[in-house]
């Protein structure tokens, strides 16, 4: 006899570990999207088209708020590659969302220059006053809190990224207004100094 | 051609090549672990580090074209300093299994530590905790926790498999391997990830834990699993029976050959070597009871000598019928129709029918049998000649009394009672095979022989290439070679052959059959040798 048990061969002992968290509702992109994702797919020489996966998902994350199985389904089909190559993608970059998140998403820099200019403060203000530790969405879905790592605008550490703009030198001490300005007046609230370069305001 | 300078030798090297390649047509071996010529180029591992003079900063040797005029040391102090830095990185988080880890032995991660290893390590942190022991498909275990993301597998299961069922997810120190959500890996060359995967991360469900590769024994031969003939290599154990309940083959590995399967090989051929230690015939047997060799082949023979000769009360000629297999070898096959088809007169053929199998156009070949061709070269499978259900059916009606039957099982031709009739009727019934079957249980000689892996000749592959199997152990039990019984019957018929060996078959074969002329046991070699083009392939193509 071999010292050794033999392996079960059952169908249940092969299934994957990392199950996604949500299948998510039916997901195809609304006509208008999808008449921009073929517009940006044209952009690509058609060896490379896989590279097109990045504005695909871009979109499908504007439509739904953030990227469920369905939509790497969907997302896959288009650009011609696996769902497996899909969420390679989906799950390296912070900036993908795979569940629903607030209508502002706080991003904390933790990277050195703003480590060492007090983020780690910035984030405990942040979550005290939310009320939400980093990484969850607050009740009423108005904030979410994430810590990530460099934003690229270290010579203005620490850096907050609310949505799409920076919020720049958020010192300790500080946070806590920002949460108020952004709940009084919104997006206006905003005063990275992006804004100037781009004319935004 | 740009021509370099790699360790104080010169070499050039074409355009478009890569420093690892041309340090390899030197011979010299640089650490790889994400770099493998089958794959794209991934540059991602950085353990192949070389020195490029006049370049500040150490450069990987995989994804580094050839220029003129490079000079590169390959194991300069600085260029093992790198590498030692890289090893450093690689097993922060790494489990250090090896006393429980399959690869060990054979892991190029021991390897090159070996080599370039820190020996004193200064990692003091946790390390990162990832799932272990996942059973991603049928045949392969995923280890997280030992995988150095080194994308290989990503890379067969895009590029070779073309399934895509890998993939690498999240980044980091969390980036892991693994498959999408409810899939499985489950296509039909699973099995190469686990070659390839440089680490224990990917191991064999079929051989773990049963044998540490130490103990493995290993022999060159070609895969018997259809008209393909991959090159395999067999690894197999004689003396530790008590590792895998006394099978003595533990593994078939591929082996590299450029024009048969580069370096894969498909899951049912790698796992289908099971009935070469299960379900053997291991006895000489004579209607059921036990027999010799020598009693056999005497019996066997007496009644051979009566082919041809009139039987007194019918008023005709004795008839043989055989029904030879593309199972067997060339050498084999040549002695049949000298000694049957030539010297006795008898109705020959080696078209038995087999349902086409499953088929793809990378390896897998519908004909399952490894020697089609090499049957259909020597005549035996002529559309003009009987096949196998032509001489059953032949016997069934009393027009033959004496029949041979290499391998195959008639119940897949004909009923049970059918069997039983036949073997009744006839003078004479010879099974000749390796696994017990119905046919085995009928016949009134049943004579075991040799598995492919216990025999030398060669076989004939569907694309007209001759590729000869080795003899990895002797044949189990009693059994003895096809062509060693064939010899030992024309020797008592003084058919006056003086061969002894397949060697000495294949030259008399080589005379006889043209395809065949000039080839020699030394020239087919390891790799094989074509023998015919391809307007002569399709002449002999069997459906
Ligand atoms: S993968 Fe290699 S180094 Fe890692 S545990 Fe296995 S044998 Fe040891
Ligand atoms: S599992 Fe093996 S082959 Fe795949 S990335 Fe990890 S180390 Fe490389
Ligand atoms: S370190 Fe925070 S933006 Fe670069
Ligand atoms: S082998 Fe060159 S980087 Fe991996």
């Amino acid at each position: 006899m071999s010292f050794h048990p033999k392996m079960a061969y059952d169908a249940t002992f092969q299934k994957s570990a990392r199950p996604l968290e949500d299948e998510g509702p039916a997901f195809v992109y609304t006509p208008a999207n999808r008449a921009r994702f073929d517009e940006i797919v044209r952009r690509y020489p058609p060896d490379r088209r896989r590279s097109a996966v990045l504005p695909a998902l871009y979109l499908a994350q504007q439509q739904q708020g953030y990227i469920t199985a369905n939509a790497i389904r969907h997302v896959a089909g288009l650009v011609g590659i696996t769902r497996a190559e899909v969420e390679d993608v989906v799950s390296f970059y912070t900036m993908f969302y795979t569940k629903p998140v607030g209508t502002f998403v706080l991003q904390v820099c933790r990277t050195l220059s703003c480590a060492l200019n007090g983020a780690e403060r910035v984030t405990e203000e942040l979550s005290a006053k939310i009320g939400i530790p980093p990484g969850q969405t607050d009740p009423s879905g108005t904030f979410t809190l994430l810590e990530v790592e460099c934003l690229g605008a270290c010579d203005r550490a620490p850096v907050v990224m609310v949505n799409d703009a920076w919020h720049e030198n958020v010192k300790p001490g500080d946070a806590a207004r920002l949460v108020d300005d952004l709940r009084s007046r919104g997006e206006a609230a905003l005063s990275g100094c992006h804004h100037v370069i781009e004319q935004k305001r | 051609m740009p021509t370099l300078t790699i360790d104080g030798r010169q070499i050039d090297s074409p355009d478009g090549s890569t420093v690892i390649q041309a340090a390899e047509t030197l011979g010299i071996f640089i650490p790889r672990y994400c770099y493998h010529p089958g794959l794209s180029i991934a540059g991602n591992c950085r353990i192949c580090l070389i020195e490029v003079e006049k370049n500040p900063k150490l450069q990987i040797a995989c994804n580094t074209p050839v220029a003129d005029g490079m000079v590169v040391h390959t194991s300069s102090v600085k260029a093992d300093e790198g590498r030692r830095a890289v090893l450093e990185f690689l097993l922060a988080n790494h489990p250090l299994d090896c006393p429980v880890c399959d690869q060990s032995g054979e892991c190029d991660l021991q390897n090159f530590y070996m080599n370039f290893g820190l020996y004193d390590p200064r990692f003091r942190e946790q390390k990162i905790k990832k799932k272990k022991a996942v059973a991603v498909g049928p045949h392969v275990m995923l280890d997280q926790e030992r995988c150095i993301l080194c994308s290989r597998c990503v890379r067969f299961t895009d590029e070779i498999s073309k399934t895509g069922e890998f993939g690498i997810f999240n980044r980091g120190d969390r980036a892991e391997v693994g498959l999408y959500p409810g899939q499985q890996l489950d296509n039909p060359y699973s099995g190469n990830v686990v070659d390839i995967c440089p680490v224990g991360a990917l191991t064999d469900r079929d051989f773990r834990f049963k044998a540490r590769v130490w103990y493995l024994s290993s022999a060159p031969t070609v895969c018997n699993g259809c008209a393909q003939g991959c090159n395999v290599d067999v690894h197999y154990v004689l003396d530790r029976p008590h590792l895998n309940d006394g099978a003595r083959i533990l593994r078939v590995k591929p082996r590299y050959n450029a024009d048969v399967n580069q370096w894969w090989m498909c899951d049912e051929g790698r796992y289908g070597f099971g009935w070469i230690d299960k379900g053997r015939l291991t006895k000489v047997r004579r209607q059921g009871a036990g027999a010799t060799w020598e009693q056999a082949v005497a019996g066997i023979t007496e009644e051979l000598t009566k082919v041809g000769e009139r039987d007194p009360e019918r008023g005709t000629c004795l008839r043989l019928g055989v029904i030879a297999s593309p199972q067997l070898t060339n050498e084999e096959l040549f002695l049949i129709r000298e000694i049957f088809q030539r010297a006795l007169g008898a109705r020959v053929t080696a078209s038995v029918p087999m349902p086409a199998g499953n088929s793809d156009n990378f390896l897998i070949r519908a004909d399952k049998n490894p020697n089609t061709h090499g049957a259909a070269l020597i005549g035996l499978t002529d559309a003009t000649a009987p096949d196998a259900a032509a001489i059953v059916a032949e016997t069934l009606e009393g027009q033959l009394d004496a029949l041979w039957v290499f391998g195959y099982d008639l119940t897949k031709l004909v009923a049970d009672e059918d069997l039983q009739r036949l073997s009744r009727s006839l003078r004479l019934f010879v099974f000749s095979g390796t696994n017990d079957n119905p046919t085995a249980g009928c016949s009134h000689w049943a004579l075991p022989t040799a598995a492919y892996l216990e025999k030398e000749g060669t076989f004939v592959n569907a694309h007209g290439r001759v590729q000869r199997i080795g003899r990895a152990f002797p044949p189990l039990s009693d059994s003895r070679e096809d062509w060693r019984v064939l010899l030992e019957i024309a020797g008592r018929l003084n058919l006056g052959f003086a061969w002894r060996s397949p060697e000495e078959i294949f030259q008399a074969l080589a005379r006889s059959v043209t395809p065949f002329a000039g080839l020699t046991y030394e020239r087919i070699g390891l790799h094989g040798a074509s023998l015919m083009t391809d307007a002569s392939v399709a002449e002999v193509a069997v459906t």
